[in-house]
């Protein structure tokens, strides 16, 4: 009914396709794809159950592998570490024979009388032959090696020292181009205190892989014992460079490096104790029979001594010092010498040392103590000398003296000054410089006064930075509360400077009652004098916590 | 009438973001990788079923993974050559996940794209994988040979380092032809030829390289796709490769004069960066490209009557056209990666950075 209402509409059929065009031509486009969609999904698990078949035979087929060229712009020796590898010539030879039976344009081209001549050269195929013999033969004499190098680790690990020796040996026999087998021999050497060996081998290692850090670590403790004490602070040097995280070698190379410089110093020592000695015997009368010396070489024994004071003080120019004694060695026999027992000797600062020498009182017999600074023969020799070494390596703090009351002398020390200086120092740079003059004013009030007068209050801060101790916070307050005050001077800035001072916090909690008050007298000077503003004064107050 | 469909026959979100997607061979599985939130790496295993996903395998690296391929890898073995943000290169065996069957350091940076050539699945020769980083180097390396590249392209002393974005292989048609191709963020495309060891041909097309593919790896260089920047694609006849420039103007955009020796063909598509490119295994003469705004495009390369002609006494090679079969927007995020199945025409997996990833379907390309 409808066809035939539209074919009276549309007269040509060509019209009605034209009208339909647009709505039906779309739905069978629409229902096709759909169609198409479908069919593919099926197909879709149909081929899923295929795939996994086929990837199962796929795995079967992984022993069936035909051989891959060489490795790209590699040399002969790294393709040697590839035995699946095939040299050139047996591949060209194997493409060839990939030549499938089908590949019908590929056999027209194929020369059978060239591929009769390549597989009848003979020399051709002996080289290639014996080259995959040699490469067989090298990769299993490495595997031997390697086979020996576990047994040895294995005796290393049980502690058989010779046994992992030997196998080590076999596996360098086997194939001497591996630093790790003569680095593991080593470490049995070492173990085994065969220290020449250990550094040989070494040595043979680093020769190989220069920068092998456990051989480097290795040589050193070898040369170490070898007592090749720059050789092997250089070793431990390059192995701490390329590990510092090492703690092993740290250590190894913290302890070489302190022997090194021990030695040093005791170089310096014995040197200098030498000396002493020569100028020593000289004036010394010996009991060279009843006490003889088997370090000392015999002829220093002969040599003719008499009691010669002044020879020493004249062969050893100590500088000169004003107002200070030059005590001489003086020189008694072991069997006259004091039986009394040692007495501590008080330690007392330079300034206080001043001119006494009651403080040396205490006799001490030095026989049996020996200054390990010194070299031993030295010190037995005589105690005389001792003094003077001690003196001379600038090691006072506790200063032994001999049977007779003496002091050495003193200008060494910077403690020790007899002398005040002349003038009032220079204005300080920094703590150490104030507290060496302050030192050197020996607390001369009237110098320090003169001191701090030239110094700007404000700059405390930067001169003591925090290095300002209570002591001379306290010395420094009662120069102010005697000299300032009395000669009319402003103390504002100092006091204002003090509070800046780091930690000076810290510092107040330890005045004393008699700074505190030096404190009142100054407060009470500097509102007189300045006309310090009370608020000010309130402050301040609060910072020295009155 | 009888266009090819695009259809998103499985979707599947994850919580990571996707960088790359990669058909296993020989099988009906798929591998999708990228970075998880704390910015490491996952690669996932997927088996199709019956419609459905199957997750089979799935392992983590502490760097996110950037690209893939399983190019260059046996059929037996199957390892995935990954490149990850830290530069390294890895290969991993499926059937034991827990640690890489090869791993090396291979670039100072990112790892941008990676592909694979030869061991017995593609091509003939070594198997060869081509790294390209953001340290302006590419890289090729040989899994056999651990930590050196067998061959390194990059800028000499003192020149800028350009960003590599894209590398290909192709013309591996007997064990020691073999090209690559990169592409790098100003434009410039570099073709090296590994037997020689050499730059064979070099252009510049203006906008940054975000993919370059060969339509076939293991044949004679037939033609190169090049997307860029700015919604390009160019396609180049590199059959003949003219000594000189003078080539006939096949576009109005770009002249011939600039790009030198080699015909080619551009077109704007996608309103939007070309992030991909990918050829149809079973037909070499169609292709696939992701776009920025999430759209993919099928193509077509039609050949000319006569693919060269003589000029001066010299064969010069002519172009043909490109026609579009489809296009259609999957996501509003660009699409990241894509890949066709190597074994069933019409069926492919594609990412973006929407964190989705879909099985597609693509009808009626045996009409092609």
């Amino acid at each position: 009914m409808s066809i035939r209402t539209e074919k009276r509409l549309f007269n040509t059929p060509n019209q009605i396709f034209k009208a339909m065009n647009p709505s039906i031509e779309l739905q069978k486009q629409i229902k096709d794809n759909a169609e198409d969609v479908r069919k593919f999904v099926s197909d879709l698990s149909n081929w899923e159950e295929e795939m996994k078949r086929k990837e199962s035979t796929a795995r079967a087929a992984a022993s069936k592998e035909s051989s891959l060229p060489p490795v790209r712009n590699s040399s002969v020796k790294q393709d040697l570490n590839n035995s699946k590898t095939a040299n050139p010539l047996g591949d060209s030879r194997s493409a060839k024979k990939r030549i499938s039976s089908n590949d019908y344009a590929a056999w027209e081209k194929f020369d059978v009388e060239k591929a009769c001549e390549e597989i009848d050269d003979p020399s051709l195929k002996k080289k290639s032959e014996s080259d995959k013999d040699k490469i067989i033969r090298e990769n299993q004499l490495r595997d031997e090696a390697n086979e020996e190098k576990e047994k040895g680790n294995q005796f290393v690990k049980k502690e058989k020292w010779d046994n992992a020796i030997e196998c080590y040996s076999k596996a360098i026999k086997c194939f001497s181009q591996d630093a790790i087998f003569y680095c593991n021999r080593a470490l049995c050497y070492l173990k085994k205190k065969d220290y020449r060996a250990a550094e040989t081998d070494c040595t043979s290692a680093l020769t190989l892989d220069g920068s092998y850090v456990k051989a480097l670590h290795r040589r050193g403790l070898a040369r170490k014992e070898l007592s090749q004490l720059d050789e092997a602070l250089e070793d431990l040097k390059r192995a701490f460079d390329l590990e510092p995280n090492n703690t092993a070698i740290a250590r190894d190379f913290n302890s070489v490096k302190m022997k090194v410089d021990q030695i040093r110093i005791n170089t310096i020592l014995i040197q200098e104790a030498q000396r002493l000695e020569t100028e020593a015997e000289v004036m010394m009368d010996i009991g060279s029979d009843k006490n003889p010396d088997p370090i000392l070489p015999a002829k220093k024994h002969r040599i003719p001594t008499t009691t010669k004071k002044d020879t020493s003080s004249n062969s050893i120019t100590w500088p000169t010092v004003e107002n200070s004694v030059v005590i001489e060695p003086v020189i008694i026999p072991p069997h006259k010498r004091s039986k009394k027992p040692l007495v501590r000797v008080q330690v007392q600062e330079s300034a206080n040392i001043g001119a006494t020498t009651s403080s040396f009182e205490a006799v001490t017999s030095a026989t049996d103590t020996s200054n390990k600074t010194n070299s031993q023969h030295a010190t037995k020799k005589n105690l005389e000398l001792k003094t003077k070494c001690e003196v001379k390596s600038d090691a006072p703090s506790v200063i032994q003296s001999g049977a007779s009351s003496s002091t050495p002398p003193t200008s060494k020390s910077p403690y020790v000054t007899s002398s005040l200086p002349k003038e009032v120092p220079p204005i300080p740079k920094n703590s150490v410089q104030f507290l060496g003059a302050w030192r050197q004013m020996n607390l001369n009030k009237e110098m320090c006064f003169q001191y701090l007068k030239k110094i700007n209050g404000q700059d405390f801060p930067k001169i003591f930075q925090d290095s300002l101790d209570g002591n001379i916070l306290s010395q420094i307050l009662s120069v102010l509360a005697t000299e300032f005050v009395a000669a009319n001077e402003p103390v504002l800035a100092y006091l204002q400077g003090l509070t800046q001072v780091r930690r000076f916090r810290t510092l107040t909690l330890f005045l004393s009652q008699s700074d505190k008050s030096n404190m009142e007298v100054l407060f009470k000077h500097t509102q007189n004098l300045e006309k310090t503003p009370t608020d000010v004064l309130e402050n301040l107050k609060k910072e020295y916590e009155l | 009438m009888d266009k090819p469909q695009i259809i998103s026959h499985i979707e599947k979100s994850v919580n990571y973001s996707l960088f790359d997607c990669r058909w296993m061979p020989c099988s009906a599985k798929f591998v999708v990788m990228g970075s998880l939130p704390n910015s490491s790496g996952v690669i996932q295993l997927y088996e199709i079923s019956g419609g459905d996903l199957k997750l089979i395998k799935e392992f983590k690296s502490d760097k996110a993974f950037k690209c893939g391929t399983f190019g260059g890898s046996k059929l037996s073995s199957r390892l995935l050559a990954t490149g990850d943000f830290d530069g390294r290169l890895h290969l991993w065996d499926f059937e034991k996940p827990d640690s890489p069957a090869y791993s090396c350091k291979a670039h100072k940076e990112i790892i941008n794209c990676i592909d694979g050539v030869g061991g017995l699945s593609t091509g003939c020769g070594a198997p060869e994988i081509v790294t390209g980083s953001r340290d302006g180097s590419v890289k090729v390396w040989d899994p056999r040979q651990k930590d050196k590249p067998v061959a390194v392209m990059e800028p000499e002393e003192g020149e800028t380092k350009r960003d590599c974005w894209a590398v290909g292989f192709g013309n591996s048609y007997n064990s020691e032809e073999r090209i690559v191709c990169a592409g790098y963020d100003n434009g410039d495309i570099k073709m090296f030829d590994l037997k020689t060891m050499s730059l064979r041909w070099e252009t510049n097309i203006k906008n940054g390289v975000c993919c370059l593919e060969f339509d076939r790896r293991d044949i004679k260089i037939n033609k190169l796709v090049a997307t860029t920047l700015e919604s390009k694609v160019l396609v180049f006849d590199m059959r003949t490769q003219h000594s000189k420039d003078g080539f006939p103007h096949l576009t109005e955009k770009l002249s011939n004069h600039e790009l030198g020796f080699f015909p080619f063909w551009t077109f704007q598509a996608h309103k939007s960066t070309v992030w991909l490119c990918r050829h149809l295994p079973q037909n070499r003469e169609i292709f696939m490209t992701g776009g920025g705004s999430g759209s993919l495009c099928l193509w077509k390369y039609n050949y000319p009557d006569k693919r060269t002609k003589m000029l001066d006494g010299e064969e010069v090679g002519v172009i043909g056209n490109l026609s579009l079969l489809q296009n259609s927007t999957l996501s509003t995020q660009p699409i990241s990666g894509f890949d066709w199945s190597p074994d069933k025409q019409g069926l492919a997996v594609c990412t973006s950075f929407d964190q989705t990833f879909r099985v597609l379907i693509v009808t009626k390309l045996n009409l092609f």
